[in-house]
């Protein structure tokens, strides 16, 4: 049977100090307030001993214009040793972009939905795959409404959403990761509500990301119907060890890799 | 001792199998032109995304008939996830395309099932049953857990099958002929027991 996952996700920034200018690792609250973990390299080791299904990292320095080229190197010398599978998004505007990325190594590649570019998604997906292209859902709910997006926000009802999701599919997606964006770092738990929303209407596999504070965060969205979960403040935070939290799981009955 | 080759298309994920076969201490090479696959002493065809782009750029690259013959010289090949369906007769991704037909397979959809919640593309860690020993499987317990990332694959009965994966139905996971194997999984991405793998590939 197919395991569920848990995917450690950060979002990367150029080190601030002054002798370092590699990559670093940081987690947010609301995808700002940064707050670093460590050097990129060094964190993506540590996912790969603690048993990472997948690792997702998102470039926080140039999120909508182009690829960053530093990025890229720095990614090509991080995964290097690992044989973890690499989730990478981050200024991905063009189907060279993601060659680039695949090139060096990235399983999958990570865009947004803020654009809707449909027309590149397809481009992507039949190049490399369906399997190669996540689309990343980033959106918050507010007077029974959905808003996707960060800075551009497109309000939906759920119908809309719907359709939204469906056209994301047909687009050539393998993969929703689906994003509260006002959960990210809270802890409060996962948005399962959504998630079923979404579950409902697509037969690709969903991530959910943001908001596991606690083991029974992981369960609930499991036993929703979440392929995977992407968590970044709950694994750094806390007192919480990632392969703790894989046995617990699976004595809660989680099928997972423990 | 010769090098192991890695089939290096465009449309693929040559690197990363060459970082881990590098670092288990072989001499490996990407290689792209007739000479260098016929020198290899291993080969690995690696592939992601469509079976259309793998299958063009092979024609492109003058590479149908020299893989062809690598496949029957004796010397060890591995395809891996689009390389392993790059070996088979045909592939429902794409039946305009010809594949090289040098192992007895086709390759379909694997269906999704919703109500068991499994969905398609079939990506994560799912366990591979042994089917048949080998020695690519050499220290590797049966049932193990390897990364698949994939909408297609060898669903029919098939007598190359050394090991099997479940997924709404078994398909075969593992597909093997004398010297010519194809996985479904990416040993490259499978940590301890995908690398394991790739060794014992490369041992033989």
């Amino acid at each position: 049977m197919l395991k569920r996952r848990l995917i450690p996700k950060y979002l990367a920034r150029k080190s601030t100090s002054a002798s370092n200018q590699d990559f670093e690792v940081c987690v947010s609250r609301g995808y700002s307030n940064l707050k670093m973990i460590g050097s990129m390299r060094s964190q993506l080791k540590i996912c790969e001993s603690n048993k990472a299904d997948e690792i997702l990292i998102v470039n926080a320095m140039k999120t909508c214009e182009n690829l960053d080229l530093e990025f890229v190197k720095s990614i090509e010398e991080s995964i290097r040793l690992l044989s973890t599978p690499i989730i990478v998004g981050g200024g991905i505007n063009s189907l060279n972009d993601a060659a680039a990325l695949v090139g060096v190594g990235v399983d999958k590649v990570v865009c947004g939905v803020s654009g809707l570019n449909h027309a590149l998604h397809s481009e992507i997906a039949n190049c490399f795959g369906s399997q190669a292209l996540s689309i990343s859902v980033d959106y918050s709910l507010a007077d029974n409404n959905i808003y996707v997006g960060y800075s551009t926000k497109t309000q939906h009802d759920i119908e809309s959403f719907q359709n939204l999701i469906k056209r994301i599919v047909d687009s050539g997606a393998g993969e929703i990761i689906l994003n509260r964006i006002d959960y990210d770092g809270t802890k409060q738990g996962l948005d399962l509500e959504t998630l079923k929303i979404v579950l409902s209407c697509v037969s690709i596999p969903i991530v959910a990301s943001s908001g596991a504070g606690k083991m029974e965060h992981f369960v609930s969205a499991f036993e929703t119907g979440a392929d995977g979960i992407a968590v970044g403040t709950y694994f750094t935070k806390l007192d919480q060890s990632p392969l703790q939290l894989r046995s617990r799981l699976f004595n809660a009955g989680v099928n997972i890799r423990a | 001792m010769g090098y192991v080759g890695i089939v290096d298309f465009k449309s693929n994920n040559a690197s990363s199998v060459l970082n881990v076969v590098a670092s288990l201490g072989y001499d490996a090479k990407l290689v792209k032109s007739v000479f260098e696959i016929e020198n290899s002493a291993h080969l690995i065809i690696p592939g992601v995304g469509h079976i259309d782009s793998l299958v063009t750029e092979m024609d492109q690259l003058s590479l149908r008939e020299c893989l062809t013959t690598y496949a029957k010289s004796g010397k060890s090949l591995l395809g891996i996830c689009l390389g392993q369906h790059l070996l088979g007769r045909r592939s429902e991704e794409s039946l305009s395309v010809k594949t090289l037909g040098v192992l007895d397979f086709e390759v379909n959809r694997i269906p999704a099932n919703l109500e068991m919640d499994l969905r398609v593309p079939h990506v994560g860690w799912n366990s591979v049953k042994i089917d048949k020993e080998n020695t690519i499987f050499q220290g590797i317990p049966d049932q193990s857990d390897f990364y698949f990332s994939h909408s297609y694959g060898i669903t029919k009965k098939c007598n190359a099958t050394l090991a099997s994966t479940e997924h709404s139905i078994r398909f075969t996971s593992v597909a093997g002929v004398d010297n010519v194997y194809g996985v479904q999984f990416h040993p490259e991405k499978s940590q301890k027991v995908g690398r394991r793998l790739l060794e014992n590939f490369c041992r033989l």
